[in-house]
């Protein structure tokens, strides 16, 4: 059984069909890319598969149990984090801080008003261990807002990972960065696949081709593509695509 | 690996030491720089509600711009309760907080969902309901004139009562209360629920997607600060010795938002109550002077939030950071 399972979804804004009969499958322990042009509909399938937005016609599945039009916070307690593309963070709490707030103990007992934050060590250390697994060791204390764009980047993905999920959404991690930063990022997804189940959407196609093991190519609105990297390159489909010379 | 330092803990003992010291000994400075003892009741009650306040607008960043309902929900809850026989001075302040934290949850029931204007709009609309309820009950609240002759039982410590009916005893047993409620609201900053109320605060929408129940954690604060708002009404009804529908008036949720933010609740834990001992005290020293001294101190208001949003804390701040600097290069 897949860990997840998207059933011929189906959205619109208005007139607009953004996601039309798109099915997709992760299994667990996979690294699964999306790619697509801009508008294709990446991100709105992202936002519909974690909560953001409901369907108007499909299922999704999560692990078997039914996940379709769950509220933001359900599909996040039942083990599905994400990352943003445009970065989404506590801005002014302290790089540790804002891994914390994410940690499950904090998720768990959120309404806790006994025992000090500040003095939970082994929570800190925790922390500190997640950050300085992203490349952040000694910035703990730098104020979110504060951090360079490639470290903020970073952040984003930490924060991400700090409830442990079984399942991890990350909405273009290279958005933005110099070839420099892309490598760190890179290397980094790449020791992340040992812990959880990626989707990752990216535009940097090259990227993508070298650490997925299975690739969608979504494209008005529809899957017009999936396969292993392989598996594409022979695709005639994406070789007439714009994608083919990137690919080939 | 560098072993991972832990931040500085932030200081409370210093200012928690000197505002408890300055009210304390306010009964015997207080008359010599020409003040009197029932401002310092009156600043403390302010500073209590203020400091509540703050936990809603500061820490969560929810604007309740009808918050004296909650006050004064209080202080007729408080008064109603005293008024009966047998009704001890406990039981009086449970009543206060108790009402007030009920009226609270029904009103964050309609509006934990919403944030920014519409949140404050929303208060605003509770807030006149209230008011205009305090009015026209007439049989249960005493319409325009009010509840009076509230009295002021004694407070009954199990092996001796302490009479409050001097000024002065009631502003120890509020002194006491409020002494409790700011270590209790410092403490809560740093528990689990402060800090996802921070994180709330900052990015609702991440904070759904890490697993938070967002409109849970709103709900919560806005009856937490009630709570306190009504505790705060309570002891303004023993002060007064009566409850009125003024104290739920726009204006009056309008003073305690002025007090946090020249205070500077934005950025500093004691801003609500510098907030609250400047308003009280720029009343009576400018009242004294004019009758229109509002308008002067909605013009200064205006002035810090248009130059100094951080408030008088913020101004301290600065000044502090800045003396630092100038240590450090010497």
């Amino acid at each position: 059984m897949p860990l997840l399972e998207a059933h011929r979804l189906h959205k619109r804004f208005g007139q607009q069909i953004v996601l039309d009969d798109v099915s997709f499958a992760v299994e667990t322990g996979e690294l699964v890319g999306i790619i697509g042009p801009n508008g294709a509909g990446k991100t709105t399938f992202f936002n519909v598969l974690t909560g953001r937005y409901r369907p108007e016609r499909g299922e999704v599945f999560f692990d078997g149990r039914d996940i379709t039009g769950a509220s933001a916070m359900h599909i996040a307690r039942n083990g599905i984090s994400r990352s943003f593309q445009l970065m989404n963070l506590f801005d002014s709490y302290s790089a540790l801080d804002n891994v914390i707030v994410a940690m499950r103990p904090l998720i768990n007992r959120a309404f806790r008003m006994t025992g000090q934050v500040r003095r939970d060590s082994a929570l800190q250390a925790r922390a500190a261990q997640l950050l300085s697994d992203v490349g952040l060791a000694g910035k703990e204390h730098a104020v979110a807002k504060g951090l360079a764009y490639g470290d903020r980047r970073c952040l984003e993905i930490a924060v991400a990972l700090a409830p442990e999920p079984r399942l991890l959404f990350l909405d273009e991690p290279t958005a933005g960065m110099g070839a420099q930063g892309a490598r760190r990022l890179t290397a980094l997804i790449e020791q992340l696949r040992q812990r959880t189940t990626i989707v990752v959407i990216e535009h940097d196609m090259p990227f993508l081709f070298r650490i997925a093991d299975r690739i969608s190519v979504i494209q008005w609105g529809q899957v017009i593509a999936q396969g292993t990297p392989a598996e594409l390159r022979a695709d005639p489909w994406v070789a007439r695509s714009n994608l083919g010379a990137v690919v080939a | 690996m560098p072993a991972f330092q832990a931040a500085p803990a932030p200081r409370f003992a210093l200012g928690y030491g000197v505002v408890l010291a300055l009210f304390a000994t306010s009964p015997v400075w207080l008359g010599t720089v020409g003040l009197y003892q029932y401002l310092a009741l009156e600043v403390l009650i302010w500073s209590l509600y203020a400091l509540g306040y703050n936990l809603l607008l500061g820490y969560g960043g929810l604007p309740s711009f009808g918050h004296g309902a909650f006050f004064g929900v209080g202080a007729y809850a408080a008064g109603l309760a005293l008024k009966q026989p047998d009704v001890g001075l406990v039981a009086g302040m449970l009543a206060a907080i108790g009402v007030a934290a009920g009226f609270g949850a029904f009103v964050a029931a309609f509006i934990s969902h919403r944030r920014g204007i519409y949140y404050a709009l929303m208060t605003i609309a509770f807030g006149q309901l209230a008011w205009f309820v305090s009015i026209m009950w007439h049989s249960v609240t005493g319409g325009e004139d009010g509840l009076l002759n509230v009295p002021r039982p004694p407070l009954d410590l199990g092996f001796i009562q302490v009479s409050l009916t001097s000024h002065a005893a009631l502003f120890y047993f509020a002194l006491t209360l409020f002494a409790v409620i700011a270590w209790a609201l410092w403490y809560l900053i740093d528990t689990p629920f402060g800090r996802v109320l921070g994180a709330v605060k900052q990015n609702e929408i991440r904070a759904a997607y890490c697993g938070h129940n967002v409109w849970l954690v709103k709900f919560t604060v806005f009856v937490l600060s009630c709570a306190i708002a009504g505790l705060a009404g309570g002891l303004f009804a023993l002060a007064q010795q009566s409850a009125y529908p003024n104290v739920m008036s726009l204006n009056n949720s309008g003073y305690v938002v002025m007090m946090v933010l020249i205070g500077g609740g934005l950025v500093s834990f004691w801003g609500p109550v510098i907030g609250a001992v400047f308003f009280i005290v720029a009343r009576d020293l400018l009242g004294a002077y004019t009758e229109t001294w509002l308008l002067w101190y909605g013009l200064l208001f205006m002035a810090v939030v248009l130059f100094k949003p951080e408030g008088i804390a913020g101004m301290i701040q600065q000044l502090r950071d800045r003396l630092r600097r100038r240590d450090v290069i010497q």
